[in-house]
């Protein structure tokens, strides 16, 4: 499974919210591969979900057809769990 | 725990009771990095540019901004600073008392950095060791030795 963190610029935010994902999903016991990026390639690459900030999550999700999902703080890893824990069970169904 | 202290150094630590805006205090947080000619002035515009474009999402915790932006140019050598104040700062809707300004020179040379920052801000005890600006204190804590 492929995750993609997004922010405006693919440097800073993005790979926090990068770590936090990965620590999320582990904790979780679901194996994944959570790359960051920047806004624009987000939306040209294959992914199962987009982990993103509200802001940029309408963007994003306009132009792709996998879920996205908005963060508001990239490093609450309460927040990401719930959004994970959404994520996985949507997916089963 | 060593590249984010060698990033982080004393004098590039501040705390003030407040200022007046969120740009003031990514300004004031980056100023240091200008000083020690590590980024132009064009850096600071740029990451306020970042947060008018694409939203408070720099605020990664409860209080805790991280401004950046990609630093095509404006950054020479790769920085971090700091500026905590005691009164919170409107964000765009979200309070900040902590700005730690990011100068990245390209896509993955700060990633060891930011991996022990959050590592660090993992535990709610060490934010509110940043939250206090005590710079003794947080250089001990980005060291490793607290």
């Amino acid at each position: 499974m492929k995750i993609l963190a997004v922010c405006g610029f693919g440097v800073g935010s993005s790979m926090i919210l990068k770590m936090s994902l990965e620590t999320v999903f582990k904790n979780q016991g679901v194996a994944v591969e959570v790359d960051n990026t920047d806004v624009t390639t987000a939306k040209s690459v294959n992914c199962d979900a987009i982990f993103t900030s509200a802001e940029l999550k309408d963007e994003i999700q306009s132009s792709v057809s996998v879920p996205v999902y908005a963060v508001k703080k990239y490093m609450d890893k309460t927040e990401i769990n719930t959004l994970v824990t959404q994520f996985l069970s949507e997916r089963r169904k | 725990m060593k590249i984010l202290s060698g990033l982080l150094t004393k004098d590039r630590i501040q705390k003030l009771t407040t200022v007046a805006c969120w740009r003031t205090g990514i300004r004031v947080a980056a100023q240091p990095l200008v000083d020690d000619d590590s980024i132009t002035e064009d850096y600071i515009v740029e990451m306020i540019a970042a947060v008018d474009k694409f939203g408070p999402y720099i605020v990664l915790i409860d209080n805790f901004a991280l401004p950046h932006a990609q630093g095509t140019g404006s950054v020479k050598r790769m920085a971090m600073s700091l500026l905590v104040t005691e009164e919170k700062i409107d964000m765009r809707g979200v309070p900040v008392t902590m700005f730690m300004v990011l100068a990245p020179t390209d896509k993955e040379s700060h990633v060891q950095a930011l991996k022990e920052l959050s590592d660090i801000l993992e535990e709610e005890k060490n934010l509110a060791i940043v939250a206090t600006g005590d710079s003794d204190k947080i250089l001990d804590l980005i060291k490793g030795k607290e």
